[in-house]
């Protein structure tokens, strides 16, 4: 009912919503040490060492910090390059 | 070791307030508590604020690690430094208590509830304290809030010393019933809170 209100009324997200989503990213950090100018590095190597390997497409790569309970997760996310593709060059 | 006026099975023992913290090692606290255990069921333990010497010294001989904190930002983040500490001297899992929670101001979606606090730190909940301004005025007459049997803060810390005990006891509900409607209700089922 208080969020159709709000709605209503135009009024700002609850400060606990706000609070919730504030606290998820800062706690993600500060279990990590890893500062984002550290992460983009490791997302640089990462992208350089597979790329030895296999085709990537480097642009569409997403690497990023998720939590799971107490554990820290890091999901690295690399499309590789279509079979299709590849071929073509 | 001092006495408790009402309690004959309860001791305090304050620390030094003039000395140093690190007049007293983790190692000294370990002894000193093996000592302590041959006479008595349950030694607790209040650690100082913050990860010093203080922080050590009270968790070297603890077997269970119980972590307090307020549903507020920055309290929930030294929490998860603190749990994180815990964890990495071995003495987990911590167990939480939500402290000075304000159920109108959880309703009003303006204060993390204490899902969102245990979403956020993922450990075992152990105890919510709804805020109580019998806390303040116990103090004023130096009586332990626990020993309140009107209070509701006062339930909440003696089911935590239940839950201690290994008694499966119910979290309170911290929603209080607002209103000649919320009070209705509250008649016609009696008995809600834990």
């Amino acid at each position: 009912m208080n969020r159709i209100f709000d709605f209503l009324l135009g009024r700002d997200q609850r400060s606990a919503t706000l609070a919730k989503e504030r606290m998820k990213l800062v706690l993600i950090h500060d279990r990590t040490d890893l500062s984002p100018g550290e992460m983009e590095q490791l997302k640089d190597e990462l992208i350089e060492v597979i790329s030895r390997h296999v085709a990537i497409e480097p642009q569409d790569v997403r690497i990023e910090m998720a939590q799971d309970g107490r554990q820290q997760r890091l999901i690295a996310d690399i499309p590789l390059r279509s079979v299709h593709q590849r071929r073509v060059r | 070791m001092i006495r408790d006026k009402r309690l004959p099975e309860l001791f305090l023992i304050p620390a030094a307030q003039t000395r140093d913290k690190s007049a007293v090692s983790p190692s000294d606290m370990v002894r000193l508590c093996d000592e302590l255990r041959i006479d008595h069921d349950w030694i607790l333990i209040d650690s100082p604020a913050g990860i010093e010497r203080g922080f050590r010294n009270a968790i070297a001989p603890a077997d269970i690690i119980m972590v307090v904190t307020n549903p507020e930002v920055s309290a929930v983040r030294d929490a998860d430094r603190i749990i994180g500490l815990i964890e990495a001297e071995e003495k987990g899992p911590a167990r939480l208590v939500i402290n000075r929670i304000k159920s109108d101001m959880v309703r009003r979606g303006d204060m993390l509830s204490a899902d969102d606090v245990l979403e956020l730190l993922a450990v075992e909940l152990i105890g919510l304290i709804p805020e109580d301004e019998n806390v303040i005025t116990s103090t004023n007459r130096g009586m332990p809030i626990a020993l309140n049997g009107k209070s509701k803060a006062g339930q909440a810390f003696r089911n935590i010393a239940r839950r201690l005990h290994g008694e499966k006891v119910p979290f309170l509900e911290l929603e209080e019933q607002g209103g000649l409607l919320g009070r209705l209700a509250r008649i016609i089922r009696p008995g809600g809170g834990g």
